[in-house]
């Protein structure tokens, strides 16, 4: 199993968010999590990336048959964990091109390669650009400065394109996006989509499943997983909505 | 140390002045500048003294009709470093930049006091002041831009921002705007804080270490300064200095030739027939 979290803890502040959340996700899967706002899902997603802040109080995170726990977020990243920012951050003075040869790089430093040559580097670059359809020069641009929010997210996908991870966390990716922007990131993912990898696709409607379709559907409320099904449980939630979720 | 440097109209001069590897405190020095009509003056002062030296470097500018000049004053290192520019606007056109850049740490201590007079109309000024402050060090960033009375169509600008690497870096910020004309475009701001906790996780999120994401960072903040740069050569060298800076990499006697911080390139020969 890639990824396997056991009897999940988490507080914020003393606060807890998540209660003892299970979940199992094999090399090859595309899991969705659905749920109503507030019910820890982003939590879960800082979490896995080992976001400070989150105070892990029991249970175990279980990757490529390793506890990480206690990881730092870079190790995990250069162990093949990417998250898709809800939210991503605006870095001025940083360029794309500066920020991703880091990156890349800080990976291939990790798995004890030699760090990439120019011409190679630029090379990927142009064809992992042209994935997510962007079309512009990314020398000069800082990091997600002055994005539309559908550039940020295509941003990200192309981020994810760079890295090739082997765990994807998707968190809202669709929120924000106009019916064009969600086609090419969700094409962007279903070409990046293989057997040995796994996406968790974090989302409020069943919309983005159309395009990026789930092997399991798990639903969230107040910190567990309260259900799981196959892909037509988002289509019953996106008809029932998430009231009677509330009652399981 | 005191002197003087007229520029007679149309001329346009470049000077680049360096004030490093000194080990005791470099004399106080001013400089008297006048820019005749539609003269042009860069000047870059780069300022790397040890941690027990004190530099006190005052610029007296007058500026007549037209004529432009940028200062660019990047502090590398120093115990005790005291900046005060004076610049009077007295001819219409005129316009002036003043860029400064300060990487503290330890207890050093770095001042830079402001004074731009716009005597006169259509005039420019844009000052920017940023400051990167380490472990006990302090600093004083004192802006105050004068706008006369008849000194309508003023465009003035003024910017000090500040990083506090630790709870115990102190930076006192006054940007401060006197105007007596009613027709100008003028604005101030000062901002302080830490390093973008948001920014420092997505690039580890991404895989970029710890220490390479706040480089990253100090640097993307220090190069609003640096870009300032016109001189593509000495651009090239005060970033790569800025760089080694932030990474502790850069002495203060970089230049000196025992080379303390560079123990490796230093091999001493014993001949141990002679003990």
């Amino acid at each position: 199993m890639l990824l396997n979290i056991k009897n999940l803890h988490v507080s914020i502040g003393g606060k807890e968010i998540l209660k003892g959340l299970n979940l199992g996700v094999n090399e090859g899967e595309i899991h969705a999590i659905m749920g109503p706002n507030g019910t820890g899902k982003s939590t879960l997603a800082a979490a896995i990336t080992g976001r400070e802040g989150y105070e892990i109080t029991e249970g175990e995170i279980w990757y490529k048959g390793k506890n990480i726990v206690g990881m730092s977020p870079e190790d995990r990243a250069n162990e093949g964990i990417f998250l898709s920012f809800q939210y991503p951050v605006e870095i001025p003075g940083v360029s794309i091109q500066n920020f991703m040869r880091t990156a890349v790089n800080s990976k291939r430093e990790y798995q004890g390669l030699p760090p990439m040559s120019t011409v190679e580097f630029m090379k990927m670059m142009k064809e992992k650009q042209a994935m997510v359809e962007i079309t512009e020069k990314l020398q000069n641009r800082f990091v997600n400065v002055g994005y539309s929010g559908g550039e940020k997210k295509k941003n990200e996908i192309f981020q994810m394109a760079m890295l090739e991870p082997s765990l994807a966390i998707l968190d809202e990716t669709d929120s924000g996006l106009d019916i064009d922007a969600l086609r090419i990131v969700a094409h962007g993912v279903n070409q990046l989509h293989n057997a040995e990898n796994a996406f968790v696709v974090i989302t409020h409607y069943q919309r983005l499943l159309d395009y990026i379709v789930p092997d399991f559907v798990h639903v969230m409320y107040d910190g567990r997983i309260v259900k799981t099904g196959g892909k037509t449980l988002a289509l019953e939630l996106e008809e029932k909505g998430y009231e009677w979720i509330k009652e399981l | 140390m005191d002197n003087q440097l007229i520029l007679a109209a149309n001329q346009s001069r470049e000077l680049i002045e360096y004030d490093d590897d000194a080990h005791v405190s470099v004399e106080p020095k001013v400089s008297e500048i006048v820019l005749n009509e539609n003269a042009s003056l860069e000047l870059y002062v780069l300022q790397n003294v040890s941690n027990e030296a004190s530099i006190r470097r005052e610029f007296k500018v007058k500026q007549l009709a037209d004529s432009r000049l940028k200062i660019v004053v990047i502090t590398f290192n120093g115990g005790d470093i005291r900046n005060t520019y004076h610049i009077d606007l007295d001819g219409e056109g005129a316009e002036t930049e003043v860029y400064g850049l300060y990487l503290t740490d330890k207890t050093q201590h770095v001042e830079n006091y402001l004074k731009v007079n716009h005597n006169v109309p259509h005039c420019k000024s844009n000052e920017k002041f940023k400051g990167i402050l380490d472990d006990e060090a302090t600093g004083v960033f004192n802006g105050h831009v004068y706008v006369a009375k008849d000194a309508q169509k003023t465009d003035a600008q003024q910017n000090n921002s500040n990083i506090l690497l630790t709870s115990k870096a102190k930076i006192n910020s006054q940007p401060f705007l006197e105007i007596y004309a009613d027709d100008v475009k003028c604005s101030h701001g000062t901002s302080t804080g830490q390093l973008d906790q948001e920014a420092m996780f997505y690039m580890r999120q991404r895989g970029v270490s710890k220490a390479n994401a706040r480089i990253l960072l100090m640097y993307a903040f220090a190069a609003e300064v640096s870009n300032h740069i016109g001189n593509a050569m000495l651009h090239e060298h005060i970033d790569d200095m800025i760089k080694r800076r932030l990474r502790g990499e850069l002495s203060s006697c970089e230049t000196c030739v025992l080379r303390c911080s560079h123990p490796k390139e230093y091999d001493f020969d014993i001949d141990y027939s002679k003990i």
